[in-house]
């Protein structure tokens, strides 16, 4: 079996409105609902843009994705953004299957 | 025998054109002659156990000496099973004897020969629950307690699976089911099947319908593990498995420079070359029989050398082996052997 | 060396010496030492040479009131006491009636010799009480070490009728409750014979047997019958059984539902059930009735999961004109066969119109909770499918119906194929991929190709973009569809890497020429041992393959 790693989190403050978020470790069945609790306690009134550093992620499965859908779906209702800003070439290639590249903001490649 | 007339060198023509049937893929060809068979009287378990088993057997050789491709190989068995299964669906005796469960072993993917086994016995009026290839340790566990039969029918072809036959045998016996072993897995004798606690053992398909006709105890009683695998050299070395391949990789890759103009394809089956040879050396340790490796090793090198590949290589990789298990005297003597029977130019495979 | 003595000899020395200071006490008259022998306890008949009786004392008359002054001490009763071949100074035991007597025999010179008799009647009783008590707990512990394995009711019936006849009967049966078609199955054995009887009686006939349908009812409570042999009816006894001289009725209380009831058969001439055969009877039918009625509880439950899970198992494969398809699930949840990976076939109904459809998807989650979406996930389409037959439209149907699901998290990926027949034997597949991994496709030549088609996963977003394809195959070409638990399944010689698309690719080429059948076991053969024994995502496999040409 497989050793897992944890999910870590870590919040960071970049600027007026905007809350940088940085996931390493593994975002699965197991720690998915974590990252969605923390997540509700981010969204303020004031929090305008959500930006999520995911270069750090070790692995990401269904689960792990449904997690970051929600995390999208809950800023469109809040009326803020979410953005992605550095991420791996394995979830990038994931999201082009699952089309979420044309849905989530991503860097350039 | 029969009564039907029809001599053993009858059914030996037809299966000539069977093994051409199949070999060809040819599904409708080989189920029209199992049926005209059938048709003419000859009883369907001569079909199961003199025509299609020895053509499977002909279709393992036919493979080893790199005559059949494994494309042909894989779609002659799956024509035999539609041929299996058409006999099955013609002939269907109502179940007078007791309930039997057929398996083949956890990671057994030979389900050929189990299925034979299991048309017997349904042949012979046994209530059979056949579950195929590969069956998990718990699920069969899980059908015992739903089903209740007397007996647990176990295949194992290959000795790399006989630690996983020996757990589930010992979960069947926990549950009270006594379990007869089959299978070249479990050696031409049923040594292993004694060793590892079996119930009972039969070397054929009608052997087994014998035995079990015969009475199997009616609660197994639990076995001891055997006492040699208190050195734990099986444990560690299935543990470091993956650490051992990776070094043995880079140890080839030293030896041996014309690996590094290698595909990820050729390092693969290298890899799966090196991890076969681990496996065998891992399963002849749990059952403390050095034959399991020689015999592995001697088989190998037919399979190589009908491929064209010197048997040099093999021995390359039992040695780099020998050198890394230092700790292991079990393991490096059974290597020691293997290097020996990897030069016996005695017993090349016939072609 | 040999200056030294040994300790031992110095001790005797000083010994001998103390003794030999004191004076020597003066001895007790005979009437002293007869008085003596009298009060003891233990009979004492002291004999001469011929075995001719000297003395008696009251403890050996009381034992043996025969034996006399002057007469053989072995003539009469007395014979079975004194044997000629009875070892100097051994002990052995004697039934004597109701007494047992432990009998010695000691010489004293050459004229006299004597014979000591002790009751141990008592003491003797309480060995064997004691005995035959460890005999039935050592029956008791191997009664729950059995009755405790299996959670099937026939077996744990067979293992209670065959434990009591290896102790308590010669025969015995155990009567399960009545089913729903008012049949009562029971099993028996018979000490001595190898095979299980099995049948069934009908409700009406157990009432010919007194107090059983109580028992089988476990209503109202009853306690063990003992029966009159010549009232049981002719099916309650094995034939060949001949006459039963002993027959008991035991109730098998199970917990809370009646388990049946446990009957035993003596021979006639055999032992009759004590009282405390009784008590052991109705504890070992306790743990019989309590592995009983586990058994039936599971199998009562595993029968209702089979119903629930039916339609979440993937469907049977049928052969189609011009075509075979195949597939493979493993569940990653090892006992059941079910999870978040699917498949299903959709045949147009009879006289519709419209191509079979396959679909493969794989639902976000794992276990019954995502087996459950995916069965929701198979039915809808099913519905849809009234509506709407174009691959790309269904899908766009099918988000709408799992974004107004009730589950928190409906993602869904697939696969969805309609199957059109071509010229020359020629399949097309009409491939609409949601957020799944893209089908490869297995030309005769061996070569794979990725199709080319995608879109977006269903169940999160409100509006899907979607690229459908069609995909020609020729006879014999292949089109494989799988979810990424074959792709991301991490193993390999060393452990640790991931299986990945390239090998996915490589391993087909080498299936051209198979049947798919034949393709799909090789794929999943190739992934269970890429995966060796580790168990960590559903894995499902589905082929589409063009008839090969005769």
């Amino acid at each position: 079996m497989l050793e897992k790693t944890p999910l870590r989190t870590e919040v960071q403050s970049t600027a007026e409105g905007t809350t940088r978020l940085v996931l390493t470790g593994d975002l699965d069945y197991d720690t998915a609902a974590e990252l969605f609790t923390l997540v509700q306690e981010l969204f303020s009134p004031d929090l305008r843009l959500l930006e999520l550093d995911l270069s750090g992620l070790d692995f990401v499965d269904s689960s792990g994705v449904a997690a970051l859908i929600n995390v999208y779906n809950t800023a469109r209702t809040r009326e803020s953004a979410m953005r992605i800003i550095a991420l791996t070439p394995y979830l990038r290639h994931l999201f082009k299957v699952t089309a979420l590249d044309q849905v989530f903001e991503l860097p350039p490649v | 025998m029969s009564g039907t007339g029809l001599l053993a060198g009858d059914l030996l023509a037809a299966g000539e054109d069977y093994l051409r049937c199949i070999g060809r893929a040819d599904e409708f060809g080989a189920v029209d002659l199992v049926v005209g068979l059938l048709a003419d009287g000859v009883p369907a378990e001569r079909l199961l156990l003199e025509l299609i088993a020895p053509a499977q057997r002909r279709v393992g050789e036919l493979w080893a000496a790199n005559r059949w491709s494994v494309a042909r190989e894989h779609g002659a068995t799956a024509v035999s099973e539609r041929a299996v299964a058409a006999i099955a669906t013609r002939v269907r005796p109502e179940p007078t004897l007791g309930r039997v469960t057929v398996a083949c072993t956890d990671g057994e993917y030979h389900a050929l020969p189990t299925r034979l086994l299991a048309e017997v016995l349904r042949l012979r009026g046994w209530r059979v629950d056949f579950l195929g290839a590969n069956v998990p340790g718990p699920h069969l566990i899980t059908h015992l307690h739903q089903s209740g039969p007397d007996a647990v029918a176990l295949g194992c072809a290959l000795a790399t699976r006989l630690p996983r036959a020996h757990a589930t045998l010992t979960a069947c016996q926990a549950v009270g089911v006594p379990v007869l072993a089959g299978g070249p897995g479990f050696g031409a004798d049923g040594r292993f099947a004694r060793l590892l606690g079996a119930d009972a053992w039969a070397p054929t398909a009608d052997a087994a319908a014998d035995r079990l006709a015969g009475g199997l105890p009616s609660f197994a009683t639990p076995s001891q593990a055997p006492a040699h695998l208190a050195d734990e050299e099986y444990t560690h070395l299935t543990r470091r498995r993956g650490e051992l391949l990776t070094g043995a990789m880079a140890a080839l890759a030293g030896a041996y420079p014309p690996m590094a103009a290698y595909t990820a394809h050729q390092l693969d089956a290298t890899a799966e070359d090196l991890g076969h040879i681990l496996d065998f050396l891992a399963a002849a340790l749990y059952v403390d029989d050095v034959e399991v490796f020689t015999g592995f090793v001697t088989w190998t090198r037919g399979v190589l050398q009908a491929r064209g590949v010197p048997a040099r290589a093999l021995a390359v990789g039992l040695r780099i082996f020998r050198d890394e298990l230092r700790d292991f005297p079990r393991a490096r003597h059974m290597l020691v052997r293997g290097i020996e029977a990897a030069h016996d130019r005695g017993a090349d495979l016939e072609t | 060396m040999t200056t030294t003595r040994p300790a031992g000899g110095t001790d005797r020395m000083r010994q001998s010496t103390h003794v030999a200071d004191e004076p020597p006490p003066a001895g007790p008259g005979e009437e002293l030492l007869r008085a003596i022998v009298e009060a003891c306890s233990e009979g004492v008949v002291l004999c001469d040479t011929d075995g001719v009786v000297v003395m008696v004392n009251a403890a050996a008359a009381r034992m043996a009131p025969e034996i006399l002054p002057g007469r053989p001490a072995a003539s009469g009763r007395a014979a079975a006491l004194f044997g000629h071949d009875h070892p100097e100074g051994d002990s052995r035991e004697v039934g004597r009636g109701h007494l047992r007597l432990r009998v010695r025999r000691e010489a004293f010179g050459v004229a006299h010799h004597a014979w000591y008799l002790r009751d141990v009647t008592a003491e003797s009783a309480r060995t064997d009480a004691l005995l035959a008590e460890r005999r039935r707990t050592e029956f008791l512990v191997e009664a729950g070490r059995r009755l405790s394995a299996s959670l099937n009711t026939r077996r744990c019936a067979r293992t209670a009728v065959e434990l009591a006849v290896s102790f308590l009967a010669d025969a015995a049966m155990v009567v399960l409750p009545p089913t729903g078609r008012r049949q009562a199955g029971w099993l028996r054995s018979v000490a001595g014979q190898h095979s299980l009887q099995e049948g069934a009686v009908t409700a009406a006939s157990t009432a010919q047997v007194p107090g059983l349908a109580e028992a089988l009812a476990g209503f109202p409570p009853v306690p063990s019958r003992w029966l009159d042999p010549g009232q049981a009816p002719r099916w309650l006894l094995p034939d060949g059984f001949g006459q039963a001289g002993h027959l008991l009725v035991t109730p098998l209380p199970g917990n809370g539902v009646p388990a049946g009831a446990l009957v035993l058969a003596r021979r006639e001439g055999g032992p009759a059930f004590e009282e405390e055969d009784e008590v052991l009877v109705r504890v070992f039918a306790a743990r019989a009735g309590a592995a009983i009625s586990a058994a039936a509880l599971y199998q009562e439950q595993s029968a209702t999961n089979a119903i629930l899970t039916s339609d979440l198992l993937p469907p049977a494969l049928p052969a189609l004109a011009g075509l075979e398809l195949a597939g493979s699930l493993r569940s990653a949840q090892q006992a059941g066969l079910i999870g978040g990976d699917f498949y299903d076939l959709y045949l147009p109904g009879p006289g519709a119109a419209g191509e079979p459809l396959v679909v493969l998807g794989d639902v976000c989650g794992k276990g019954a909770r995502a087996a459950v979406l995916a069965g929701q996930v198979r039915q809808s389409l099913r519905t849809l499918l009234l509506l709407e037959r174009r691959p790309e439209r269904l899908t766009s149907l099918l988000n709408r119906s799992l974004l107004a699901s009730p589950s928190p998290n409906p993602f869904v990926t697939l696969v969805l194929g309609a199957l059109r027949t071509g010229q020359q034997g020629h399949v097309l597949l009409d491939l609409a991929v949601a957020g799944h991994p893209p089908p490869l496709v297995l030309r005769r030549d061996g070569t794979v190709q990725e199709v080319t088609a995608g879109g977006s996963l269903l169940g999160a977003l409100q509006e899907t973009v979607m690229t459908p394809v069609t995909v020609d195959l020729a006879p014999g070409e292949l089109c494989l569809l799988y979810s990424d638990g074959i792709t991301e399944a991490v193993g390999g010689p060393t452990g640790r890497q991931m299986y990945g698309g390239q090998r996915l690719m490589q391993a087909l080429s080498t299936c051209a020429g198979m049947p798919a059948s034949a393709a799909v076991e090789r794929l999943e053969q190739i992934s269970t041992e890429w995966l060796g024994g580790d168990v960590q995502d559903d894995r499902v496999l589905l082929a589409v393959q063009a008839r090969a040409a005769r």
